[in-house]
């Protein structure tokens, strides 16, 4: 199934000649066959139906947030079961679930590819010098690492955001620090092997120093399996963020969150009404962090193919 | 083997003074207030006052002689220090909530297993089957569910709709066997559906790459029933890279009693985690991130060290 590039359909178009076997060329084949994986595109579409709304959500014609419906005498329009004028119904002072949830996308998704970067960010740092230097910088690097990993993400992100405060920024570190081992680890074993290939001899033997050959040869090479680990880190921090949210320690209310949200449907649960409260937003962090980790699973089987005939079969 | 064994305790030593750096650090070094639960709402408390907590709390020291005291203390005398809040000490509490949250999460992880490991062998043995699919899209979900929402639907069909089991009024086992088995049933479901994810994921994989062997082959070649061959030849070796796991699934069951213990009103560590939280209790979320810290370092610990024992390949790994 792993077509020479040469043969593909692009190559014989007028104007594609100069780009044959280059990256250009590389770009569709991986494309190619990460969207025959299966269910990557529906978690492609569904990822990028929330990313537009995250990014558009001004310009939809929604009620604020914050705006309460009411009837034409000024009452409150609470309590409503979906209907045409509000598609996900209404809550206690009758404001508009369905905008609420929308408009706590953009904030699911800062937050889950913020953390999931912050973590790249000095993952890989962490996890190239640990491979390369190996010896006791390793150790002591990748024994720090593990004590991270001691911590439960979600108990760590816990523990920092009741010291840092809840700002977004603070809820990015407090979750994105759990992802730094994972990253580092991957880094640390690209770096192992690439150490050891004839091309950074060859670098070496026409004078890269240390930092030349970590910036040039091994960096490059540790981005594919990191990208993997990026699309499941997002996914693992928006969940994260829901949960914060959900506990009352996440971002301070009135800017609505999906976990928020969910949480004020808990609250009358008991009582039999307001289901949508809580489906809803609930429904869209499972969407959208399916859809992550469908991406992340499907980037892993085309990049690494030695894990092939894992999870997706293709 | 015994090189093994002792690398893998020191480097667990050297984990868990880190952790214990970590945990004191976050809470002494980074820009917080451990006394922050008592200036609530606007209101700040005397300065005098706040001294005179200082002193008894041993805040007023250095810094290193508090990191001495606080561990000195916890290793000495089991003494965790004391909530800035209601100043009783930290310690018998965390006991009594720490085998609530056991109780729960080992029956968690029980169910955990028995679904996940078959689920997982099932879609090994079949890959591409319906079955298989149905492995992989449940494991997927466990994933991507978040388990709040599992438990939220759970009460909405069972105490809403049905109303046959409650949604709160946990139970030791011991102490009132009916209750507790009630009360016990969501809980538990919600805690073993996330790791029955992951271990069906382990398992399959590990199974997979089992069934690839040669001795596998050799076995079939050699006239063995295709049952004989999993169950005595493919199962054992299989399942075991699913024993190193464990870990892994503490970590998760300590994560998921935070939300779990909220929703099911259990008075575990992971509820009484969110209340210090809310209260800004540092000293308590303190002491109780050290202690599920070193639960599971001493957990992966133990599953390396058996794992050793039982698969003498990776002795000298």
């Amino acid at each position: 199934m792993a077509e020479p590039a040469t043969t593909t359909p692009a190559a014989a178009e007028p104007g594609a000649l100069q780009e044959r076997g280059g990256a250009g060329d590389q770009f569709r084949v991986f494309m190619r066959r990460f969207l025959r994986v299966r269910l990557v595109k529906p978690a492609l579409f569904i990822l990028l139906a929330f990313a537009i709304i995250a990014i558009f959500i001004d310009v939809f014609p929604l009620p604020g947030y914050e705006e309460q419906a009411t009837d034409e005498n000024g009452f409150y329009l609470s309590w409503l079961s979906p209907n045409w004028d509000h598609p996900f119904g209404t809550d206690k002072i009758g404001r508009d679930t369905f905008s609420r949830v929308l408009h706590a996308t953009r904030l699911a998704l800062a937050v889950g590819f913020g953390a999931s970067l912050f973590g790249a960010v000095f993952g890989l740092p962490i996890g190239i010098a640990a491979g390369y230097a190996r010896g006791a910088v390793d150790e002591v690097l990748m024994r720090i690492m593990d004590a991270v990993l001691a911590f439960p993400g979600l108990i760590l992100a816990l523990a920092l955001v009741s010291v840092l405060g809840r700002d977004i920024g603070n809820i990015i570190i407090a979750v994105g620090i759990a992802n730094i081992p994972w990253i580092a680890r991957i880094a640390r074993a690209m770096a192992l092997s690439v150490r050891e290939q004839d091309y950074v001899l060859a670098g070496r033997t026409i004078g890269a120093g240390n930092l030349r050959i970590m910036l040039r040869y091994v960096l490059p090479n540790s981005f594919q399996p990191v990208i993997v680990q990026v699309s499941l880190g997002a996914g693992f921090a928006i969940i994260a963020e829901a949960g914060l949210s959900f506990l009352g320690l996440g971002i301070r209310p009135p800017e609505p969150t999906w976990g928020g949200l969910v949480s004020e449907g808990r609250q009358v649960i008991i009582t039999g009404d307001g289901w949508w409260l809580w489906v809803f937003p609930g429904a869209c962090i499972a969407l959208l962090v399916w859809s992550l980790n469908i991406i992340g699973d499907g980037l892993r089987d085309v990049l690494d193919p030695r894990l092939r005939g894992g999870l997706e079969g293709d | 083997m015994w090189t093994y064994v002792s690398v893998r305790v020191l480097q667990a030593i050297f984990v868990l003074i880190l952790v214990a750096l970590a945990s004191f650090a976050i809470f002494r070094i980074l820009p917080g207030d451990p006394l922050a639960a008592l200036s609530g709402e606007g209101e700040a408390i005397s300065e005098e006052r706040r001294a005179e907590i200082e002193e008894e709390l041993g805040l007023n020291k250095p810094l290193h002689e508090q990191l001495g005291d606080w561990v000195g203390g916890i290793l000495l005398d089991g003494d965790f220090g004391q909530s800035a809040l209601s100043r009783r000490p930290i310690g018998p509490e965390l006991v009594q909530r720490l085998q609530n949250t056991l109780h729960v999460g080992v029956l968690g992880i029980i169910v955990g297993m028995l679904i996940g490991v078959p689920a997982g062998v099932i879609s090994a043995l079949k890959p591409s089957s319906m079955g298989d699919r149905g492995v992989t899209i449940l494991s997927v979900g466990g994933v991507s569910i978040p388990d709040y929402l599992i438990g939220l639907m759970l009460i909405l069909i069972f105490t809403v709709t049905w109303n046959v089991l409650p949604a709160a009024g946990f139970a030791r086992i011991w102490d009132d066997p009916a209750q507790s088995i009630k009360s016990l049933i969501m809980p538990t479901i919600v805690v073993g559906w996330v790791l029955s994810a992951i271990v069906a994921r382990q398992t399959r994989s590990s199974m997979l790459e089992v069934l690839r062997q040669d001795y596998v082959r050799t076995a079939r070649a050699k006239g063995l029933r295709e049952r004989r061959v999993i169950m005595l030849h493919a199962l054992r070796n299989g399942l075991l890279p699913v024993v190193t796991i464990v870990g892994l699934l503490l970590a998760r069951v300590f994560a998921g009693a935070v939300i779990v213990e909220q929703i099911f009103n259990i008075p575990g560590m992971g509820r009484w985690l969110v209340q210090a939280a809310l209260q800004r209790d540092l000293l308590i979320v303190q002491a109780m991130i050290l202690v599920i810290a070193i639960a599971i370092v001493i957990a992966n610990l133990l599953t390396d060290i058996s794992y050793g024992i039982l698969d003498p390949r990776i002795r000298y790994g």
